[in-house]
């Protein structure tokens, strides 16, 4: 049987008034690279930050491993989860943002080995160990004393990753990982998600990246307005398109 | 009776009265700088993180002293605190009144200075804190308190001088700081403008080390 790392089920988020996702359902199996595509407003990273637990949601529930993360029932009512709880449920999954956010009062190295010396209680020789392990991989051995500030938009993304995956989460969530980046260093980030793929991370990718997509993805979903409007093989999607919002869309990329 | 004597030989005679005036000055200074930066900051964090009504009262005190002259609040609690001590039977210390009152100054700009630098920081780095399941506490101190600390440093250097000038109002309440030292020898002699000027070139000084340490600091900490 295939476990699902990752199972939302009939997912509701509001922002007071404004519905922003409904009835949303997503199985995400180990090993597998699930990507998430749709005009801006569609809610698919507002998706990404409800399954890091970085917004709330108001229905539904979300599986990781296994387990309710954020809210869970008790005298039949709906309670979110202590912040200590929440944030040990958080180290299930690794998170990349659109614009990095790496600290910036922190060398490379430091960014990356924060959270295994203060979250995973490394010591700081073994988690600086790791840390560089894990720098060297995302290719930027000869940066790990720089700076954020010091380091090119498509260096600190990298650095970014690292950091996510140095904490050996279940699973990593992009959320438009090469949107703050100059075109030509697109690339070398795409190119350090994919060999983490191939590696047989968990992914799931928010993306405007139409081929890259094609490319890495086992699955692709494509959201419009609040729910999931077509979900398949990267083939079914970008192949077929079956409907006609889906075809709208992709047909204002070019590639 | 007034003496002619000339004014480096009066300076010279007057070394202990002006030792610790600047003694009193500069500790007045350090003492509400550092009670100053230690409360501020830490109300300066309630009053960017806490609930509404935890910091209603911390922003009522942060608006009220900074919107008072910084004579009124050395009145204020001096003889606040002379009355309520005199209640007790203890006779209030003059220095430490004025410690209090320009800790109080210090701390409401100090809070104020924080919360302008913490509102600063992009909400991407306490998310990136709690992504890599970092607690709090934890993002507070390791992410936001440093970046803060960091920004705050030229508004910081900015307030320490205002409170080394600011021990001058000190004079007002009867403690022997550098200005009232200075006014009572001026009154035994006649050298007013240089004395004045003299005891210029040593608020000058002192503020000049403050800026170049912290002009220092901050080539150093600059992200």
């Amino acid at each position: 049987m295939d476990e699902n790392l990752l199972q939302i089920r009939g997912l509701e988020k509001w922002f007071g008034t404004l519905k922003v996702f409904e009835g949303v359902d997503l199985d995400v199996k180990a090993g597998e690279v699930v990507s998430i595509i749709g005009a801006s407003g569609s809610g698919k990273t507002t998706l990404l930050r409800c399954v890091n637990l970085l917004e709330t949601f108001q229905a539904g529930t979300i599986l990781l491993d296994g387990n309710p993360v954020g809210y869970h029932e008790a005298n039949s009512k709906r309670k979110r989860f202590s912040e200590r709880v929440i944030a040990r449920q958080r180290l299930l999954t690794g998170m990349v943002f659109q614009q990095f956010n790496l600290f910036p009062h922190m060398t490379a190295l430091c960014n990356v080995s924060l959270g295994l010396i203060k979250v995973k209680k490394l010591s700081k020789a073994e988690a600086e160990k790791e840390a560089s392990r894990w720098l060297e991989r995302v290719g930027l051995s000869d940066k790990i004393h720089s700076r954020p500030s010091q380091l090119s938009g498509g260096q600190q993304q990298r650095v970014a990753i690292a950091r996510a995956v140095a904490m050996n989460p279940k699973i990593l969530l992009f959320d438009e990982p090469t949107s703050a980046l100059d075109p030509e260093l697109v690339g070398e980030v795409l190119n350090v998600i994919k060999q983490l793929a191939a590696d047989g991370a968990t992914m799931v990718i928010v993306t405007h990246e139409m081929r890259f997509a094609y490319e890495v993805s086992d699955k692709v979903v494509f959201m419009d307005k609040g729910k999931i409007a077509s979900m398949g093989t990267p083939a079914e999607i970008f192949e077929e398109r079956k409907s006609d919002r889906l075809k709208e869309f992709l047909s204002t990329f070019n590639s | 009776m007034m003496v002619s004597i000339g004014f480096w030989e009066s300076l010279f005679a007057a070394k202990t009265a002006i030792f610790i005036g600047i003694t009193n000055s500069m500790l007045a200074a350090v003492c509400a700088i550092v009670i100053g930066s230690i409360c501020g900051v830490a109300m300066g964090f309630i009053m960017t993180y806490a609930r509404k009504y935890v910091v209603f009262p911390f922003r009522l005190f942060v608006d009220i002293v900074r919107g008072i002259p910084g004579l009124v609040v050395v009145f204020t609690i001096y003889y606040f605190l002379d009355v309520f001590l005199r209640s007790y039977g203890i006779k209030l210390p003059g220095l430490l009144a004025g410690i209090i009152a320009l800790s109080v100054t210090n701390t409401a700009q100090m809070a104020e200075l924080t919360r302008g630098a913490l509102q600063s920081i992009p909400r991407g780095q306490i998310e990136a804190g709690k992504a890599i399941g970092l607690r709090f506490g934890q993002i507070l101190y390791y992410i936001l308190l440093p970046q803060a600390l960091i920004q705050m440093l030229p508004p910081w250097v900015n307030t320490a001088t205002e409170t080394v000038k600011g021990t001058t109002l000190l004079m007002l309440i009867g403690i022997s700081e550098l200005l009232l030292v200075t006014q009572q020898l001026i009154a035994t002699n006649n050298h007013a403008l240089k004395y004045y000027c003299f005891i210029g070139l040593v608020y000058f000084v002192l503020n000049t080390i403050i800026e170049l340490a912290g002009k220092a600091a901050e080539k150093r900490l600059r992200f």
